[in-house]
């Protein structure tokens, strides 16, 4: 894909932060929950997505329009999973699957790896709905 | 054989004159003040090109730990590099859009057009980016060219139609460019950093423990926090809505341009001559 039009540069950057959000969110309410450095790792993953410009818009650029689409979808329900999980789980394990989910996907997107991102992308969503 | 005028001929011939008269004079001036105050508005907004590249800086450093005592300047700059690198561009295309909106003042004031010169290496040496598109950059370049061709030439007021003619595309893209910056992405800029502020305040108030005193404290500097991000976004609508004013004002002049008349042109720039001043104004009570 040579270039994103700005609409789908709003909707990935509006998609991130709404990820982002929903991170601190969960962080935040699950403090108590979390080490030491799953708190760090998350205010990581935060911190990334709070640089889509530098991070994830140079990795949207190198997917196909099929991947880039199916990249905003998975950042959607990732989000939506997340902001879920912040309003309604109680169960020690499954905040630990979605931490660990969370902080693979913050590994991915820091390589910069289009086909790595995609690939943490569609696993976070998955164990979200698990 | 020639008729001599009836005084009702002549009566109606010198109110044409005077009604053309009146016209000509009045059309310049209902162009001068849109021209005028685009001109003023566009110079107002360096103060909020710059805080695009802060609005940055300022989230990195919300992000550090909240007990770290350090110099991260390095690093915080080094991570808003593409904000940074952006804001001279933004700044030399506010400067292009206002020297031309002051070159429409000139023509329309049958005065010389003069422009900073700055202008012209500014132009030959802008190249699109992530953040400013190529066809915003064309545009910067086609309105450096004019004022280049009108300052060499000596472009008189005959020249003003065309003008706005052959500029209005790339007035309708520079001001379309710029509004987005402002109103979506620097927008979207200062929510990212009112979560990364927001969290941090978090992290600080509960290693406060129950510490009701600095919980206060911590409270206040939020909301005060909050309400300069609320100015700023305030800021940031209203250079967006100023920039569609402009737009809008600049296409009905070309659209009407040679068909000068004073009532319709008046009837139609009043309202975005009146609208802008409103929102210079709004822009000016943010905090920067």
């Amino acid at each position: 894909m040579p270039q994103m039009t700005p609409d789908q540069a709003d909707e990935l950057a509006n998609a991130a932060l709404n990820l982002k959000k929903a991170v601190g969110a969960f962080r935040n309410t699950f403090f108590a929950t979390l080490t030491e450095d799953q708190r760090e790792d998350l205010q990581s993953l935060a911190a990334e997505l709070g640089d889509e410009t530098d991070h994830l818009t140079a990795v949207a650029i190198k997917l196909s329009l099929a991947d880039l689409q199916q990249s905003l979808t998975h950042l959607r329900d990732i989000a939506k999973g997340v902001n879920g999980a912040v309003a309604h789980l109680g169960e020690l394990r499954k905040v630990l699957t979605v931490t660990a989910s969370l902080i693979s996907l913050g590994s991915a997107i820091a390589t910069g790896d289009p086909a790595g991102v995609l690939s943490a992308l569609s696993s976070t969503s998955a164990a979200i709905r698990a | 054989m020639l008729k001599a005028p009836t005084a009702t001929g002549l009566v109606a011939a010198t109110s044409a004159a005077l009604l053309l008269a009146l016209s000509s004079c009045a059309t310049p001036d209902a162009v001068r003040q849109f021209v005028s105050t685009a001109c003023e508005a566009t110079s107002q907004f360096s103060p909020f090109v710059q805080d695009i590249a802060d609005s940055c800086i300022r989230r990195k450093l919300a992000e550090r730990p909240v007990t770290e005592i350090a110099d991260s300047s390095g690093a915080v700059t080094a991570a808003c590099k593409e904000d940074i690198d952006l804001a001279p561009e933004l700044l030399g295309s506010l400067k292009v859009l206002t020297n031309y909106f002051n070159a429409l003042h000139s023509l329309a004031s049958d005065q010389a057009v003069t422009y900073d010169k700055e202008i012209d290496s500014f132009a030959a040496n802008l190249q699109a980016a992530v953040g400013f598109p190529a066809p915003a950059t064309d545009a910067v370049k086609g309105l450096a060219k004019f004022l280049l061709d009108s300052a060499a030439s000596g472009y008189q007021r005959a020249h003003l139609t065309s003008a706005l003619k052959a500029a209005d595309v790339d007035v309708t893209t520079l001001t379309n460019t710029l509004g987005r910056i402002a109103g979506v992405e620097y927008v979207r800029d200062l929510d990212n950093e009112q979560d990364s502020l927001k969290n941090r305040y978090i992290d600080a108030m509960r290693s406060a423990g129950h510490n009701d005193a600095l919980a206060f404290l911590l409270q206040r500097h939020w909301a005060a926090d909050l309400a300069t991000l609320q100015k700023r976004r305030g800021a940031a609508l209203s250079f967006q809505a100023a920039l569609a004013k402009i737009q809008g004002g600049h296409h009905q002049l070309a659209l009407h341009a040679g068909r000068w008349s004073a009532a319709e042109l008046s009837k139609e720039l009043g309202p975005f001559t009146a609208s802008l001043q409103t929102l210079v104004k709004n822009f000016q009570v943010a905090a920067f």
